[in-house]
């Protein structure tokens, strides 16, 4: 079941690189980063710190446009082209299927998030004469952010189409940043409004802890006990939307 | 003749318009057993219920009544579909990649191994005259070509049962003679064939059964040599109007 898995997962990472959007994609964010040479350069604040925020933002705002683009068209494209009836009608159960589509996606974005984040790196280097390890700190709390995006991204996939996914995924993305601000709430005197607002603060993902400038710039210091701890969160995460929206493929009617 | 392929009661129901209350039933009580060797005719005219039917033995629908069984087993059981090859209606294939690279991908979907599914390609391409397509991205590939490259991956595994729907659409006439060969090739090896399809003069050069639907419900079930037996000489073309007429 494995190899099966895998060669799903293969067959998706080939189809989104020849895509070109993806790869298309990957290019923008290598223009971004450029970019933010030429505005730190007109900046009067630290040049190394511009770079930093511009190249993270450039990174981020790719892997989140890969993520609810390409995610919310991974699932979709494929049923809607009827492709499904040439691959499901293979000793393939739709589960194993699914999680295959899944990993080849999320191992995509791993990439294009990875080149990204080396080609950062490099290019602050040359620019600032800094050797800057902990951009990857910021690249792996990007991806971390994405991977949960994704879990939503791909469970939406599985019960509507592509827009409507790509709309839920987009709202996931801004409640997440927003998410601390449900607190307020706890302090209401109703209890409903305060049972709601604990059971969405504890449901929805909290994003803003996966900001990546402030940790990279050394503003926020994350020990490596919490980046394992956000590890295990984001994986938890992951494995329930992709497990939930692996039963859901199950009992849907796919042409 | 062992049953390799048996349909009983089988039902689907779609429900559409406000909250489901309008009911279609797209396939209503169809009962038919396939045996090992035959090469089975399975005709209606168009929105019968014959891709719904297909499609459920393959798994792609769920039957809303009656069961399906290959080899004996539920066609729930995805296991099943190791022994089972699919050519759905006009194919759509990975058209990124290369005649070569959807077939070797999906050859790994039935776990072979590089050896086998470069030997088995090479034999299916010299078998369907696709060579030189092997190297050409899938969404260059002509409407009959493409054909070609849906009933090489519906072959890969050399199945024991292939299902084919629609399987001579879109070929031209060296397509078509080329398409009944293969055909005719797996049911000397044993295997057993159900094929739909709307070009009656191919199913009687090589079907042995042949059955009509309509409205989802078998109105007609022949075997072609007691059709050619009873001496009428009727085509069966005229039977098929008659059928789906009377059958309203």
């Amino acid at each position: 079941m494995i190899g099966r898995m895998f060669w799903v997962g293969v067959n998706t990472a080939v189809e989104m690189y020849k895509d070109r959007s993806v790869t298309g994609f990957l290019a923008v964010g290598i223009v971004l980063i450029i970019g933010g040479f030429v505005v730190a350069d007109m900046s009067v604040v630290e040049k190394k710190k511009m770079f930093i925020d511009t190249g993270m933002a450039a990174i981020f705002m790719v892997s989140a446009f890969i993520t609810m683009l390409a995610g919310s068209n991974v699932i979709d494209r494929e049923v809607r082209n009827r492709q499904v009836l040439c691959t499901l009608s293979k000793p393939m159960p739709r589960y194993a299927w699914f999680i295959g589509k899944s990993a080849g996606f999320v191992f995509t974005l791993g990439v294009v998030i990875f080149v990204l984040t080396v080609f950062l790196f490099v290019f602050v280097r040359i620019n600032t004469h800094f050797w800057m390890p902990a951009i990857f700190v910021g690249g792996l709390l990007i991806y971390l952010e994405m991977l949960i995006i994704s879990s939503y991204t791909l469970l939406f996939s599985t019960v509507t189409g592509q827009y409507l996914t790509l709309f839920l995924s987009m709202c996931v993305l801004i409640i997440g940043h927003m998410v601390a601000d449900l607190k307020i709430y706890w302090a209401s005197g109703s209890a409903f409004a305060r049972l709601i607002s604990k059971a969405l603060f504890y449901i929805l993902p909290n994003l803003e802890s996966f900001l990546a400038s402030p940790v990279v710039l050394g503003k926020i210091n994350i020990p490596p006990g919490l980046i394992g701890f956000m590890l295990l969160y984001t994986l938890g995460y992951l494995a329930a939307g992709v497990i939930i929206a692996a039963v859901i493929m199950n009992r849907r009617e796919l042409v | 003749m062992k049953p390799v392929l048996e349909i009983k009661e089988l039902g689907k129901i779609y429900r559409t318009g406000f909250a489901g209350r309008q009911v279609i039933r797209a396939v209503d009580g169809l009962t038919l057993n396939v045996e090992e060797g035959d090469i089975f005719g399975f005709l209606g005219p168009n929105g019968a219920g014959k891709s719904t039917t297909l499609k459920m033995i393959v798994g792609m629908l769920k039957s809303s009544s009656g069961s399906i069984k290959i080899f004996g087993e539920s066609a729930d059981n995805w296991k099943v579909r190791e022994r089972v090859g699919f050519l759905p209606e006009n194919p759509t294939i990975y058209p990124y990649l290369t005649g070569y690279q959807a077939l070797y991908i999906i050859g790994k979907y039935f776990s072979m191994t590089n050896s086998e599914l470069s030997a088995r390609i090479g034999k299916l391409a010299d078998e369907l005259g696709m060579e030189r397509e092997l190297s050409l991205p899938i969404q260059k590939h002509s409407r009959g070509m493409l054909q070609r490259v849906g009933l090489a991956q519906a072959l890969i595994n050399d199945p024991d049962l292939i299902l084919l729907d629609e399987p001579m659409s879109g070929l031209d006439p060296i397509g078509r003679r080329m398409f009944r060969e293969v055909i005719l090739r797996r049911r000397e090896a044993g295997k057993t064939v159900f094929m739909s399809s709307h070009i009656l003069s191919d199913i009687e050069m090589i079907c042995n059964r042949v059955c009509i639907i309509h409205h989802g419900t078998v109105v007609w079930d022949c075997a072609m040599d007691e059709l050619r037996a009873s001496g009428d000489h009727a085509r069966l073309e005229d039977i098929f109007m008659q059928k789906v007429g009377e059958a309203g």
